[in-house]
């Protein structure tokens, strides 16, 4: 694959759905729209050709999961964590279910919800989590496991978790 | 759930063109790069401050700015900064062989430039700095930091790094080096020694400003009062008023330095944090801002003519 070449059709096949993965994990716009253009950023400098479009997918969430997980250290570092109410994300959600499902994901703690993400939004098994987080499988399971749990309590059990 | 999860996740959306600015961003133009055999000092671990500027130091600069200019010896190069705790600590993503080292720093108060060895990484592997800037002492309701790092042509690196709250004794910096998937391979910490002089200018400015987001699809515009402006041989930070807090629109706003030889410098860097939770307001209630910016070359700050800011064009005499 010709990088270059293929960086249009890649970035618009792809640009969204990382925005929506960053906004998820940093929680305001202007770094998840900063996390996003990071990730393609890197995908318009990077010389190593991908095998498939999946690849290409795969290694783009990545890149995004952590340039936003560096941003939310980042913003701990200097400014305590907090998000300012200017910079909340807002979305029109189609139906009440996809609102009250989005926000509840939103209030777990960002290690929960980072594998959740990539757990329910991504179809990724646990084995991919661990290659993409650079953590234990044991630990992604675990992960899942109490985050579905806080899911449950937050949702009231009104969903089929798995 | 993972349906509605999933349609709940395609809602989230932004108008900015995040392709167009990854691309934008990568196609700026690099420093200029001269070929030049570069001799570079050796780290010097003691404290030392001197106006005395080495034919070595001269050398790196100078093919770190493709020029040779008089500014270099004047303010860039004129400081040697002296750290302690100097360590580079890596993983086990990293090549075995891979070292960092430190060979030379230097300062003009408002930026921070380290001449640096990296080796042991294969030579057709990308390497990524980031860097987190924590300075002993903050002053500002937010700080910021802007950093880039280029390659020599003798094969050692040049990060340059610029604080908000300037280059002082006791401020630590922390360079990460990831590799091409943006995974911390290493980790170099450097603590500052040396109070470093502080070679800069000050320009009042008092005047409204509208600036336009360029990198989005729909035309942003918001007006800003810009106080003063801050020029170093690299740098310039704006200080400005807000009625909101957000700041990203300004970096991708026009901003332009004239000098008096017809240069005309354009921001190649500029400060990478926006989330700003505690700004300070002033007695209206608007929002005390700074944006920290790296130019895209050496400037004389007793040169500079006019300097355009959005809608404005300040003159400077």
């Amino acid at each position: 694959m010709e990088l270059r070449g293929e960086f249009d059709r890649i970035a618009q096949m792809y640009s969204g759905r990382l925005y929506s993965h960053a906004a998820m994990i940093v929680g305001n716009k202007h770094d998840a729209e900063d996390a996003a253009e990071e990730a393609l950023y890197r995908l318009y400098c990077r010389k190593k050709p991908f095998n498939d479009d999946e690849h290409a997918k795969a290694w783009l969430i990545r890149v995004t999961v952590n340039a936003a997980l560096k941003m939310l250290r980042r913003r701990k570092f200097t400014a305590g964590g907090d998000i300012s109410e200017h910079e909340e994300l807002s979305v029109d959600f189609e139906y009440p279910e996809q609102s009250e499902v989005y926000e509840a994901v939103k209030k777990l703690p960002v290690k929960y919800r980072t594998v959740i993400l990539l757990h329910y939004y991504e179809d990724m098994s646990t084995k991919d989590i661990s290659r993409i987080l650079k953590i234990p499988q044991s630990t992604v399971t675990t992960r899942l496991s109490r985050g579905r749990e806080q899911l449950r309590t937050l949702l009231k059990g009104e969903y089929d978790y798995e | 759930m993972k349906d509605v999860m999933k349609m709940a996740m395609d809602n989230v959306k932004t108008e900015k063109d995040i392709a167009a600015a990854a691309r934008e961003r990568a196609e700026r133009p690099a420093a200029k790069r001269r070929i030049r055999p570069v001799i570079a000092a050796v780290c010097a671990a003691a404290v030392m401050c001197t106006t005395a500027v080495s034919a070595a130091r001269m050398g790196w600069l100078e093919d770190m700015f493709g020029v040779s200019s008089e500014l270099i010896g004047e303010h860039l190069g004129k400081v040697e900064v002296a750290a302690s705790d100097v360590s580079f600590e890596k993983n086990e993503l990293a090549p075995a062989d891979m070292d960092v080292k430190v060979l030379d720093m230097v300062s003009d108060g408002e930026i921070l430039i380290i001449n640096y060895d990296m080796t042991g990484v294969p030579e057709d592997m990308e390497i990524i700095l980031g860097c987190i800037y924590d300075p002993a002492e903050r002053t500002r309701g937010y700080m910021s930091w802007a950093y880039d790092m280029t390659m020599l042509s003798d094969g050692t690196y040049a990060a340059s790094m610029q604080c908000s709250e300037g280059i002082n004794s006791g401020d630590a910096v922390e360079m990460y080096f990831h590799n091409s998937d943006y995974e911390t391979i290493g980790t170099m910490n450097i603590k500052i020694d040396t109070d470093v002089p502080k070679l800069y200018r000050d320009i009042e400015v008092g005047k409204n400003a509208v600036c336009r987001d360029r990198s989005r699809a729909y035309t942003m515009e918001k007006e800003i009062y810009v106080e003063s402006i801050r020029f170093s041989a690299l740098t310039m930070r704006i200080n400005y008023l807000t009625g909101d807090n957000s700041n990203n629109f300004i970096i991708n706003s026009d901003v332009t330095v004239y000098t008096a030889d017809g240069t005309q410098h354009r921001p190649k860097t500029f400060c990478l944090y926006d989330t700003a939770t505690d700004l300070p307001k002033d007695e209206n209630g608007k929002y005390k801002q700074h944006i920290d910016i790296q130019l895209d070359g050496l400037i004389d700050i007793n040169e500079i003519t006019a300097v355009n800011i959005g809608s404005i064009t300040v003159p400077i005499r």
